[in-house]
Protein backbone atom coordinates (compact mmCIF):
# COMPACT_ATOMS: atom_id res chain seq x y z
CA UNK A 1 0.00 0.00 0.00
CA UNK A 2 1.26 3.60 -0.68
CA UNK A 3 1.45 5.84 1.34
CA UNK A 4 -0.02 9.04 0.06
CA UNK A 5 -0.39 11.34 2.75
CA UNK A 6 2.67 12.81 3.16
CA UNK A 7 3.23 13.90 -0.76
CA UNK A 8 -0.64 15.35 -0.81
CA UNK A 9 0.06 17.40 2.13
CA UNK A 10 3.56 18.70 1.15
CA UNK A 11 1.65 19.61 -2.48
CA UNK A 12 -1.03 21.12 -0.35
CA UNK A 13 1.26 23.40 1.49
CA UNK A 14 3.61 24.39 -1.38
CA UNK A 15 0.50 25.66 -3.03
CA UNK A 16 -0.92 27.17 0.08
CA UNK A 17 2.27 28.88 0.33
CA UNK A 18 2.61 29.77 -3.35
CA UNK A 19 -1.56 30.91 -2.93
CA UNK A 20 -0.70 33.55 0.29
CA UNK A 21 2.70 34.73 -1.81
CA UNK A 22 0.58 35.39 -4.91
CA UNK A 23 -2.07 37.37 -2.46
CA UNK A 24 0.58 39.38 -0.77
CA UNK A 25 2.00 40.35 -3.91
CA UNK A 26 -1.64 40.99 -5.33
CA UNK A 27 -3.05 43.21 -2.59
CA UNK A 28 -0.61 43.88 0.19
CA UNK A 29 2.90 44.05 -1.33
CA UNK A 30 2.94 48.30 -1.27
CA UNK A 31 4.36 50.24 -4.33
CA UNK A 32 4.61 53.94 -5.12
CA UNK A 33 1.37 56.34 -5.28
CA UNK A 34 2.55 58.15 -8.25
CA UNK A 35 0.55 56.39 -10.45
CA UNK A 36 -2.99 57.01 -8.42
CA UNK A 37 -2.14 60.58 -7.86
CA UNK A 38 -1.80 61.03 -11.54
CA UNK A 39 -5.47 59.02 -12.03
CA UNK A 40 -6.82 61.16 -9.28
CA UNK A 41 -5.94 64.42 -10.96
CA UNK A 42 -6.85 63.75 -14.54
CA UNK A 43 -9.97 61.88 -13.36
CA UNK A 44 -11.07 65.24 -12.00
CA UNK A 45 -10.53 67.32 -14.67
CA UNK A 46 -12.51 65.03 -16.23
CA UNK A 47 -15.58 65.60 -13.36
CA UNK A 48 -14.69 69.04 -13.93
CA UNK A 49 -15.82 68.89 -17.61
CA UNK A 50 -18.51 66.45 -17.46
CA UNK A 51 -20.24 68.96 -14.52
CA UNK A 52 -19.10 72.35 -16.80
CA UNK A 53 -20.77 70.72 -19.82
CA UNK A 54 -23.76 69.89 -18.12
CA UNK A 55 -23.31 73.38 -16.11
CA UNK A 56 -24.74 74.67 -19.35
CA UNK A 57 -27.28 72.64 -20.19
CA UNK A 58 -28.96 72.88 -16.48
CA UNK A 59 -32.42 74.40 -17.40
CA UNK A 60 -32.45 72.37 -20.78
CA UNK A 61 -31.76 68.91 -19.69
CA UNK A 62 -32.13 69.34 -15.54
CA UNK A 63 -34.57 71.79 -14.97
CA UNK A 64 -38.34 72.16 -13.44
CA UNK A 65 -39.49 72.37 -17.15
CA UNK A 66 -36.25 70.31 -18.82
CA UNK A 67 -36.85 68.24 -22.32
CA UNK A 68 -37.77 65.43 -20.18
CA UNK A 69 -39.86 66.17 -17.30
CA UNK A 70 -39.39 65.40 -13.89
CA UNK A 71 -41.94 62.80 -13.80
CA UNK A 72 -39.22 60.52 -15.94
CA UNK A 73 -36.27 60.97 -13.50
CA UNK A 74 -35.63 57.24 -13.24
CA UNK A 75 -37.62 55.83 -10.63
CA UNK A 76 -35.52 52.79 -10.15
CA UNK A 77 -32.94 52.38 -7.34
CA UNK A 78 -32.51 54.31 -4.60
CA UNK A 79 -32.98 58.17 -4.69
CA UNK A 80 -29.88 59.28 -3.06
CA UNK A 81 -31.88 62.73 -3.40
CA UNK A 82 -34.19 64.02 -5.89
CA UNK A 83 -33.55 66.85 -7.93
CA UNK A 84 -37.14 68.18 -7.86
CA UNK A 85 -36.73 71.99 -9.31
CA UNK A 86 -33.99 73.37 -11.25
CA UNK A 87 -32.55 75.27 -8.00
CA UNK A 88 -31.81 71.80 -6.81
CA UNK A 89 -30.01 70.88 -10.24
CA UNK A 90 -28.00 73.63 -9.62
CA UNK A 91 -27.06 72.94 -6.17
CA UNK A 92 -25.83 69.51 -7.11
CA UNK A 93 -23.86 71.10 -10.34
CA UNK A 94 -21.96 73.44 -7.89
CA UNK A 95 -21.23 70.85 -5.40
CA UNK A 96 -19.75 69.01 -8.39
CA UNK A 97 -17.29 71.28 -9.42
CA UNK A 98 -16.13 72.14 -5.64
CA UNK A 99 -15.85 68.26 -5.17
CA UNK A 100 -13.91 68.22 -9.06
CA UNK A 101 -11.68 71.15 -7.73
CA UNK A 102 -11.03 69.42 -4.26
CA UNK A 103 -10.28 66.23 -6.03
CA UNK A 104 -7.46 68.21 -8.43
CA UNK A 105 -4.96 69.49 -5.68
CA UNK A 106 -6.02 66.46 -3.28
CA UNK A 107 -7.76 67.92 -0.77
CA UNK A 108 -9.61 65.13 1.66
CA UNK A 109 -10.15 63.49 -1.64
CA UNK A 110 -11.84 60.57 -0.26
CA UNK A 111 -14.40 62.52 1.26
CA UNK A 112 -15.32 64.26 -2.26
CA UNK A 113 -15.06 61.38 -4.21
CA UNK A 114 -17.99 59.71 -2.16
CA UNK A 115 -20.02 63.28 -2.78
CA UNK A 116 -19.08 63.02 -6.19
CA UNK A 117 -20.29 59.60 -6.52
CA UNK A 118 -24.03 60.34 -4.69
CA UNK A 119 -24.10 63.83 -7.17
CA UNK A 120 -23.41 61.99 -10.02
CA UNK A 121 -26.29 59.45 -9.17
CA UNK A 122 -28.69 62.21 -8.50
CA UNK A 123 -28.29 63.99 -11.76
CA UNK A 124 -27.87 61.45 -14.43
CA UNK A 125 -31.34 59.81 -12.63
CA UNK A 126 -32.93 63.11 -12.83
CA UNK A 127 -32.54 62.65 -17.04
CA UNK A 128 -31.81 58.91 -17.82
CA UNK A 129 -32.64 59.66 -21.43
CA UNK A 130 -29.29 61.32 -22.23
CA UNK A 131 -26.97 59.11 -20.49
CA UNK A 132 -24.73 56.87 -21.97
CA UNK A 133 -21.75 54.14 -20.96
CA UNK A 134 -19.22 57.16 -20.28
CA UNK A 135 -21.41 58.57 -17.48
CA UNK A 136 -21.94 55.09 -15.44
CA UNK A 137 -17.84 54.88 -15.90
CA UNK A 138 -17.77 57.88 -14.08
CA UNK A 139 -20.17 57.34 -11.71
CA UNK A 140 -18.49 53.72 -10.67
CA UNK A 141 -14.67 55.30 -11.20
CA UNK A 142 -15.91 57.85 -8.33
CA UNK A 143 -16.92 55.21 -6.14
CA UNK A 144 -14.02 52.84 -6.67
CA UNK A 145 -11.13 55.55 -6.31
CA UNK A 146 -12.71 56.47 -2.91
CA UNK A 147 -11.55 53.18 -1.86
CA UNK A 148 -7.71 54.14 -2.62
CA UNK A 149 -5.17 56.56 -0.50
CA UNK A 150 -5.48 59.11 -3.78
CA UNK A 151 -4.66 62.10 -1.62
CA UNK A 152 -1.05 60.52 -1.22
CA UNK A 153 0.83 62.80 -3.64
CA UNK A 154 0.78 65.34 -5.18
CA UNK A 155 -1.96 66.75 -3.54
CA UNK A 156 -2.64 69.57 -0.59
CA UNK A 157 -3.28 66.45 2.07
CA UNK A 158 0.55 66.00 1.78
CA UNK A 159 1.94 69.73 1.24
CA UNK A 160 -0.28 70.58 4.53
CA UNK A 161 0.60 67.21 6.33
CA UNK A 162 5.09 67.14 5.36
CA UNK A 163 5.58 70.64 3.99
CA UNK A 164 6.14 71.72 0.31
CA UNK A 165 8.96 69.48 -0.42
CA UNK A 166 6.69 66.87 0.37
CA UNK A 167 5.01 67.20 -2.78
CA UNK A 168 7.69 65.42 -5.05
CA UNK A 169 7.93 62.82 -3.09
CA UNK A 170 5.63 59.91 -3.02
CA UNK A 171 4.90 57.49 -0.02
CA UNK A 172 4.24 53.49 -0.68
CA UNK A 173 0.38 52.31 -0.67
CA UNK A 174 -1.34 49.00 -0.40
CA UNK A 175 -2.42 48.50 -4.02
CA UNK A 176 -5.53 46.54 -2.50
CA UNK A 177 -8.10 49.55 -3.93
CA UNK A 178 -6.35 49.77 -6.79
CA UNK A 179 -6.82 45.74 -8.14
CA UNK A 180 -10.84 46.68 -8.06
CA UNK A 181 -10.33 50.05 -10.86
CA UNK A 182 -8.10 47.50 -13.37
CA UNK A 183 -11.16 44.85 -12.48
CA UNK A 184 -13.78 47.37 -13.30
CA UNK A 185 -11.36 48.20 -16.67
CA UNK A 186 -11.29 44.60 -17.65
CA UNK A 187 -14.58 43.85 -17.15
CA UNK A 188 -15.84 46.56 -19.24
CA UNK A 189 -13.40 45.35 -22.24
CA UNK A 190 -14.47 41.86 -21.52
CA UNK A 191 -18.24 42.63 -21.66
CA UNK A 192 -17.44 45.24 -24.80
CA UNK A 193 -16.09 42.26 -26.45
CA UNK A 194 -18.26 39.58 -25.61
CA UNK A 195 -20.99 41.48 -26.60
CA UNK A 196 -19.75 42.48 -29.85
CA UNK A 197 -21.65 39.21 -31.58
CA UNK A 198 -23.32 40.31 -34.59
CA UNK A 199 -22.28 39.38 -38.18
CA UNK A 200 -20.62 42.49 -39.19
CA UNK A 201 -17.97 42.17 -36.38
CA UNK A 202 -17.74 38.62 -37.46
CA UNK A 203 -17.40 39.53 -41.17
CA UNK A 204 -15.01 42.13 -40.42
CA UNK A 205 -16.72 45.37 -41.65
CA UNK A 206 -18.14 46.80 -38.51
CA UNK A 207 -15.81 49.93 -38.17
CA UNK A 208 -17.09 51.04 -41.55
CA UNK A 209 -20.27 51.11 -39.85
CA UNK A 210 -20.28 52.66 -36.84
CA UNK A 211 -18.15 55.34 -39.32
CA UNK A 212 -21.04 56.05 -41.50
CA UNK A 213 -23.57 57.02 -38.58
CA UNK A 214 -23.37 60.59 -39.07
CA UNK A 215 -25.51 61.40 -36.05
CA UNK A 216 -22.39 60.03 -33.75
CA UNK A 217 -19.26 61.30 -36.13
CA UNK A 218 -17.30 64.02 -33.93
CA UNK A 219 -14.83 65.40 -36.82
CA UNK A 220 -16.65 63.95 -40.02
CA UNK A 221 -16.58 60.79 -41.26
CA UNK A 222 -13.25 59.10 -42.65
CA UNK A 223 -14.44 58.27 -46.17
CA UNK A 224 -10.77 57.07 -47.26
CA UNK A 225 -11.09 54.42 -44.53
CA UNK A 226 -14.97 53.36 -44.57
CA UNK A 227 -14.72 52.05 -47.93
CA UNK A 228 -11.42 50.28 -48.01
CA UNK A 229 -12.13 46.74 -47.06
CA UNK A 230 -8.42 46.14 -46.29
CA UNK A 231 -8.12 48.31 -43.18
CA UNK A 232 -11.86 48.59 -42.56
CA UNK A 233 -10.85 44.49 -41.94
CA UNK A 234 -8.23 45.13 -39.82
CA UNK A 235 -9.43 47.77 -37.73
CA UNK A 236 -12.54 45.65 -36.96
CA UNK A 237 -10.99 42.18 -36.14
CA UNK A 238 -8.01 44.79 -34.47
CA UNK A 239 -10.64 46.25 -31.68
CA UNK A 240 -12.32 42.93 -31.24
CA UNK A 241 -8.48 41.88 -30.72
CA UNK A 242 -6.73 44.55 -28.43
CA UNK A 243 -10.56 43.95 -26.30
CA UNK A 244 -9.73 40.92 -25.53
CA UNK A 245 -5.83 41.14 -24.86
CA UNK A 246 -6.42 44.00 -22.66
CA UNK A 247 -9.00 41.85 -20.74
CA UNK A 248 -6.56 39.22 -20.23
CA UNK A 249 -2.98 39.83 -21.24
CA UNK A 250 -2.73 43.36 -19.33
CA UNK A 251 -1.65 41.11 -16.46
CA UNK A 252 1.36 39.59 -17.72
CA UNK A 253 4.17 42.50 -17.03
CA UNK A 254 6.02 42.23 -19.57
CA UNK A 255 3.40 43.05 -22.51
CA UNK A 256 2.14 45.67 -20.47
CA UNK A 257 3.47 48.99 -22.01
CA UNK A 258 2.49 47.62 -25.72
CA UNK A 259 -1.05 46.82 -24.30
CA UNK A 260 -1.34 50.55 -22.38
CA UNK A 261 0.02 51.67 -25.75
CA UNK A 262 -2.70 49.97 -27.58
CA UNK A 263 -5.27 50.49 -25.77
CA UNK A 264 -4.73 54.34 -25.33
CA UNK A 265 -4.53 54.39 -29.75
CA UNK A 266 -7.88 52.65 -29.46
CA UNK A 267 -9.43 54.96 -27.35
CA UNK A 268 -7.88 57.97 -29.38
CA UNK A 269 -8.78 57.15 -32.62
CA UNK A 270 -12.56 56.37 -31.49
CA UNK A 271 -12.31 59.89 -29.55
CA UNK A 272 -11.34 61.56 -32.94
CA UNK A 273 -13.81 59.91 -35.14
CA UNK A 274 -17.06 58.81 -32.73
CA UNK A 275 -18.95 60.64 -30.11
CA UNK A 276 -18.74 58.48 -27.04
CA UNK A 277 -18.64 60.79 -24.18
CA UNK A 278 -15.77 61.16 -22.01
CA UNK A 279 -15.91 56.78 -22.09
CA UNK A 280 -12.50 57.41 -23.69
CA UNK A 281 -10.88 59.61 -21.40
CA UNK A 282 -11.69 57.45 -18.40
CA UNK A 283 -11.04 54.24 -19.88
CA UNK A 284 -7.39 55.78 -20.30
CA UNK A 285 -7.02 56.97 -17.08
CA UNK A 286 -8.49 53.15 -16.15
CA UNK A 287 -5.22 52.14 -18.16
CA UNK A 288 -2.85 54.00 -16.14
CA UNK A 289 -3.91 51.66 -13.08
CA UNK A 290 -1.42 49.74 -15.09
CA UNK A 291 1.34 52.10 -15.12
CA UNK A 292 4.36 50.37 -13.50
CA UNK A 293 4.96 52.40 -10.41
CA UNK A 294 8.48 51.35 -9.21
CA UNK A 295 9.64 52.71 -12.74
CA UNK A 296 7.84 55.75 -12.25
CA UNK A 297 9.76 56.37 -8.91
CA UNK A 298 12.72 55.65 -10.59
CA UNK A 299 12.52 57.72 -13.33
CA UNK A 300 11.08 61.20 -10.60
CA UNK A 301 14.19 59.89 -8.13
CA UNK A 302 16.64 60.61 -10.96
CA UNK A 303 14.79 64.20 -12.31
CA UNK A 304 15.36 65.02 -8.73
CA UNK A 305 19.03 64.00 -8.34
CA UNK A 306 20.11 66.08 -11.44
CA UNK A 307 21.89 69.26 -9.94
CA UNK A 308 19.36 71.72 -10.89
CA UNK A 309 20.69 74.94 -13.11
CA UNK A 310 22.12 77.75 -10.37
CA UNK B 1 11.33 52.81 0.38
CA UNK B 2 9.80 55.77 -1.39
CA UNK B 3 8.34 58.90 0.31
CA UNK B 4 9.93 60.79 2.93
CA UNK B 5 11.47 57.90 4.93
CA UNK B 6 10.64 55.22 6.90
CA UNK B 7 9.33 56.66 9.93
CA UNK B 8 5.99 58.26 7.65
CA UNK B 9 3.18 57.28 9.38
CA UNK B 10 0.81 55.03 6.47
CA UNK B 11 -2.69 56.12 4.78
CA UNK B 12 -5.71 55.41 6.40
CA UNK B 13 -6.41 53.06 3.28
CA UNK B 14 -2.36 51.32 3.78
CA UNK B 15 -3.08 51.14 7.79
CA UNK B 16 -5.62 48.32 6.99
CA UNK B 17 -3.08 46.01 6.21
CA UNK B 18 -0.92 46.12 9.03
CA UNK B 19 -3.65 44.83 11.39
CA UNK B 20 -5.13 41.59 11.14
CA UNK B 21 -8.49 43.17 11.57
CA UNK B 22 -7.78 45.41 8.67
CA UNK B 23 -6.71 42.37 6.57
CA UNK B 24 -10.21 41.16 7.04
CA UNK B 25 -12.04 44.19 6.58
CA UNK B 26 -9.57 45.04 3.06
CA UNK B 27 -10.84 41.47 2.31
CA UNK B 28 -14.84 41.39 2.63
CA UNK B 29 -14.28 44.88 0.84
CA UNK B 30 -12.50 43.40 -1.67
CA UNK B 31 -14.90 40.15 -2.33
CA UNK B 32 -17.75 42.29 -1.94
CA UNK B 33 -16.52 44.93 -4.42
CA UNK B 34 -15.91 42.21 -7.04
CA UNK B 35 -18.74 40.95 -6.89
CA UNK B 36 -20.67 44.03 -7.63
CA UNK B 37 -17.95 44.49 -10.42
CA UNK B 38 -18.75 41.54 -12.07
CA UNK B 39 -21.82 39.91 -11.11
CA UNK B 40 -24.15 42.27 -12.72
CA UNK B 41 -22.84 41.66 -16.22
CA UNK B 42 -23.61 38.31 -16.23
CA UNK B 43 -26.34 37.76 -19.10
CA UNK B 44 -29.85 36.92 -18.39
CA UNK B 45 -30.47 33.35 -16.85
CA UNK B 46 -32.49 31.55 -14.64
CA UNK B 47 -29.22 31.65 -12.76
CA UNK B 48 -28.74 35.28 -12.84
CA UNK B 49 -32.47 35.84 -11.70
CA UNK B 50 -31.55 33.24 -8.83
CA UNK B 51 -28.55 35.43 -7.43
CA UNK B 52 -28.69 39.04 -8.27
CA UNK B 53 -29.88 39.53 -4.95
CA UNK B 54 -26.44 39.84 -3.90
CA UNK B 55 -25.40 42.81 -6.50
CA UNK B 56 -29.34 44.72 -6.40
CA UNK B 57 -28.14 46.88 -3.56
CA UNK B 58 -25.27 47.86 -5.53
CA UNK B 59 -26.97 48.56 -8.72
CA UNK B 60 -29.89 50.47 -6.70
CA UNK B 61 -27.23 52.40 -4.94
CA UNK B 62 -25.93 53.75 -8.69
CA UNK B 63 -23.16 51.46 -9.22
CA UNK B 64 -24.26 49.75 -12.77
CA UNK B 65 -23.05 47.99 -15.43
CA UNK B 66 -24.04 47.93 -19.22
CA UNK B 67 -20.58 47.87 -21.38
CA UNK B 68 -22.51 46.61 -24.47
CA UNK B 69 -20.88 49.28 -27.25
CA UNK B 70 -21.84 48.80 -30.86
CA UNK B 71 -23.12 45.68 -30.09
CA UNK B 72 -24.16 43.25 -31.49
CA UNK B 73 -23.58 45.12 -34.42
CA UNK B 74 -23.49 48.82 -34.44
CA UNK B 75 -26.36 50.67 -35.47
CA UNK B 76 -27.39 50.27 -39.52
CA UNK B 77 -29.72 53.83 -39.66
CA UNK B 78 -28.06 57.57 -39.45
CA UNK B 79 -30.82 59.50 -37.97
CA UNK B 80 -31.80 63.05 -37.43
CA UNK B 81 -35.48 64.22 -35.04
CA UNK B 82 -36.52 67.31 -36.21
CA UNK B 83 -40.03 69.52 -35.19
CA UNK B 84 -41.45 72.15 -37.74
CA UNK B 85 -43.24 74.54 -35.85
CA UNK B 86 -46.28 75.95 -36.80
CA UNK B 87 -47.86 79.27 -36.09
CA UNK B 88 -51.19 81.16 -35.73
CA UNK B 89 -50.33 82.69 -38.83
CA UNK B 90 -49.77 79.99 -40.95
CA UNK B 91 -45.92 80.48 -41.04
CA UNK B 92 -43.35 77.47 -40.07
CA UNK B 93 -40.02 77.36 -38.39
CA UNK B 94 -38.01 73.80 -38.59
CA UNK B 95 -36.26 72.92 -35.16
CA UNK B 96 -33.12 70.67 -35.22
CA UNK B 97 -30.54 69.26 -32.69
CA UNK B 98 -28.80 72.40 -30.85
CA UNK B 99 -24.88 71.86 -32.40
CA UNK B 100 -21.73 73.23 -29.90
CA UNK B 101 -18.58 72.32 -31.77
CA UNK B 102 -16.58 69.34 -31.93
CA UNK B 103 -13.68 69.36 -29.91
CA UNK B 104 -15.36 70.47 -26.36
CA UNK B 105 -18.98 70.90 -27.43
CA UNK B 106 -18.93 67.32 -28.48
CA UNK B 107 -19.44 66.29 -24.70
CA UNK B 108 -22.52 68.39 -24.84
CA UNK B 109 -23.61 67.23 -28.41
CA UNK B 110 -23.36 64.15 -27.24
CA UNK B 111 -26.42 64.09 -24.11
CA UNK B 112 -28.80 65.98 -26.96
CA UNK B 113 -27.66 63.19 -29.84
CA UNK B 114 -28.47 60.51 -27.07
CA UNK B 115 -31.58 62.07 -26.59
CA UNK B 116 -32.47 62.02 -30.46
CA UNK B 117 -31.64 58.32 -30.57
CA UNK B 118 -33.93 57.31 -27.63
CA UNK B 119 -36.79 59.95 -28.17
CA UNK B 120 -37.35 58.25 -31.84
CA UNK B 121 -38.33 55.19 -30.63
CA UNK B 122 -42.01 53.86 -30.53
CA UNK B 123 -41.17 52.22 -27.49
CA UNK B 124 -40.29 55.60 -25.86
CA UNK B 125 -43.47 57.62 -26.97
CA UNK B 126 -44.09 58.53 -23.51
CA UNK B 127 -41.41 61.41 -24.17
CA UNK B 128 -43.03 62.27 -27.17
CA UNK B 129 -45.53 65.00 -26.11
CA UNK B 130 -43.70 66.78 -23.40
CA UNK B 131 -40.22 66.43 -25.67
CA UNK B 132 -42.84 68.98 -28.29
CA UNK B 133 -44.09 71.16 -26.12
CA UNK B 134 -40.59 71.84 -24.68
CA UNK B 135 -39.52 72.29 -28.51
CA UNK B 136 -42.78 74.85 -28.79
CA UNK B 137 -41.16 76.99 -25.61
CA UNK B 138 -38.66 76.76 -27.49
CA UNK B 139 -38.92 78.29 -30.86
CA UNK B 140 -41.66 80.69 -29.23
CA UNK B 141 -41.72 84.14 -30.74
CA UNK B 142 -41.98 86.29 -27.56
CA UNK B 143 -45.14 85.09 -25.52
CA UNK B 144 -46.70 83.33 -28.64
CA UNK B 145 -46.17 79.45 -28.72
CA UNK B 146 -46.81 77.63 -31.79
CA UNK B 147 -50.10 76.22 -32.29
CA UNK B 148 -49.10 73.33 -33.90
CA UNK B 149 -45.71 71.07 -33.50
CA UNK B 150 -45.11 68.02 -35.58
CA UNK B 151 -42.04 65.29 -34.38
CA UNK B 152 -40.31 63.78 -37.64
CA UNK B 153 -38.13 61.24 -38.00
CA UNK B 154 -35.39 61.30 -40.88
CA UNK B 155 -33.28 58.35 -41.16
CA UNK B 156 -30.81 55.97 -43.93
CA UNK B 157 -30.21 53.01 -44.12
CA UNK B 158 -26.53 51.98 -43.88
CA UNK B 159 -25.60 49.34 -45.84
CA UNK B 160 -22.91 47.14 -45.19
CA UNK B 161 -19.27 46.94 -46.80
CA UNK B 162 -18.69 45.37 -49.50
CA UNK B 163 -15.51 44.60 -51.80
CA UNK B 164 -17.35 46.44 -54.41
CA UNK B 165 -17.88 49.24 -52.24
CA UNK B 166 -21.07 50.84 -50.26
CA UNK B 167 -24.23 51.44 -51.80
CA UNK B 168 -26.08 55.52 -50.98
CA UNK B 169 -29.61 55.01 -49.73
CA UNK B 170 -32.25 57.61 -49.99
CA UNK B 171 -33.08 59.62 -46.66
CA UNK B 172 -36.55 58.64 -45.08
CA UNK B 173 -39.09 60.65 -43.21
CA UNK B 174 -41.89 60.22 -40.95
CA UNK B 175 -43.98 62.17 -38.61
CA UNK B 176 -44.43 60.27 -35.45
CA UNK B 177 -45.93 63.06 -33.62
CA UNK B 178 -47.99 66.08 -33.19
CA UNK B 179 -48.74 68.35 -30.28
CA UNK B 180 -51.39 70.58 -30.54
CA UNK B 181 -51.57 73.95 -28.46
CA UNK B 182 -54.15 74.13 -26.09
CA UNK B 183 -55.59 77.55 -24.94
CA UNK B 184 -57.54 78.24 -21.84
Amino acid sequence: MVDIAAPTATLFERTRSQFDAATHALFLRKRPAWPLAIMRILFGLVVFGWTTTMAVDVASLLGSDALVPLEFASQGGWNWFALESTGAAWVAIGVLVIASVAIILGWRPTEWLVVTFVLLVAVQRRNPVILNSGDVLLRNFALILAFMPTGAALSVDRWRRHGRGALWTAPDIAPWGLRLIQLQLCVVYFFAFWSKGGDLWHNGTAVSTVFRIDDITRFGSPGWLTTNVVLIGLFTWGTLAIELALTTLLWARRLRPVLIGLGFLLHFFIDVFVLVGFFGPLMMIGLLSFADADWLERRIATRRARPQPA
Amino acid sequence: MSGLDATERPDAHTALIHTRVGKAVVAVLVVVMSVWIVGPNIPASPVRDKVDVVWSPAVNAGFEQNWSVFSPNPRAQTLKVVAVAEFGDGTTTEWTLPEFGQTIGAYRSYRWRKWQERVRLDSNARYWDSSAAWIARDVARGDELPVRVRLIRRWREITPLTASGIVDTKVNEFEFHVWDRVDG
